[in-house]
């Protein structure tokens, strides 16, 4: 059987430095196991390097009106906002919203990114978030390529 | 075999046997995290997953963006397309 490590904390932080890690309280793999984290980690990194487009994950609630809701967390996502694709999953309300800026919604289309939310979603049912979130990612990837300035490198 | 011995061989063997697994099974501390089932209650905080800032993609940042129409630059990121999918 294995678990995370637990460190008891002796609170070493001092005035002049950052605050021990286990002063936070809250645990990291509270959620998904680090091997889960591992797996979403390498998903959305390899797939904003591959396409050159920014892939975010927002995992919580989404409110009444969840498409709003989400479309305002895109315009929060950081970086260049034409160019990201944020992926909100609502466990709690079953939803699931891919919001795509302009310059990325030419690469991904709106039926492309409608083929990786139905299997997403199809992942999510069966109760497997990280899987269907990982697959939808590498669906998505796919479809928008390679950016040109990757394919000719110069 | 006397009754005494019949009896801890037949019924309390396997019954030491059940009450060993289900021990390991249902001893606390073994499983924290709840897995999720859908339609289940999500009550974490909501959190938000990034890609690693650095790498090859940085290095074709200053002209990713295609040369576009006047909606390139709003402040929203143009018109936003997506797709929503529930289960």
């Amino acid at each position: 059987m294995t678990r995370a490590l637990e460190a008891e904390s002796h609170d070493t932080a001092t005035r002049d430095t950052a605050a021990a890690r286990t002063d936070d309280g809250s645990a990291l793999d509270s959620i998904f196991s680090f091997q889960e984290l591992a797996r979403l980690d390498e998903a959305l990194t390899m797939s904003s390097r591959e396409t050159g487009l920014r892939f975010t994950l927002y995992l919580g609630d989404l409110g009444a009106q969840t498409r709003i809701r989400a479309e305002e967390l895109h315009g929060r996502s950081g970086g260049d906002l034409a160019e990201a694709v944020l992926i909100a999953v609502s466990p709690g309300q079953r939803v699931v919203e891919v919001v795509t800026g302009a310059a990325a919604a030419r690469r991904l289309p709106d039926r492309a990114a409608a083929l990786a939310v139905l299997s997403m979603t199809g992942s999510f049912a069966a109760g497997d978030l990280v899987g269907g979130i990982v697959n939808g990612l590498r669906q998505m990837s796919d479809q928008a390529g390679h950016p040109v300035a990757l394919r000719h490198p110069h | 075999m006397t009754v005494v011995e019949t009896i801890l061989v037949f019924a309390g063997a396997p019954l030491a046997v059940v009450v060993l697994l289900a021990l390991l099974i249902f001893v606390p501390g073994g499983r924290k995290r709840v897995r999720y089932k859908s339609g289940q209650a999500w009550d974490h905080a909501p959190i938000w997953y990034e890609p690693h800032p650095d790498g090859p993609a940085r290095r074709h940042g200053s002209h990713a963006a295609l040369p576009a129409g006047s909606y390139a630059h709003a402040a929203n990121g143009g018109p936003l397309g997506g797709a929503r999918g529930t289960w």
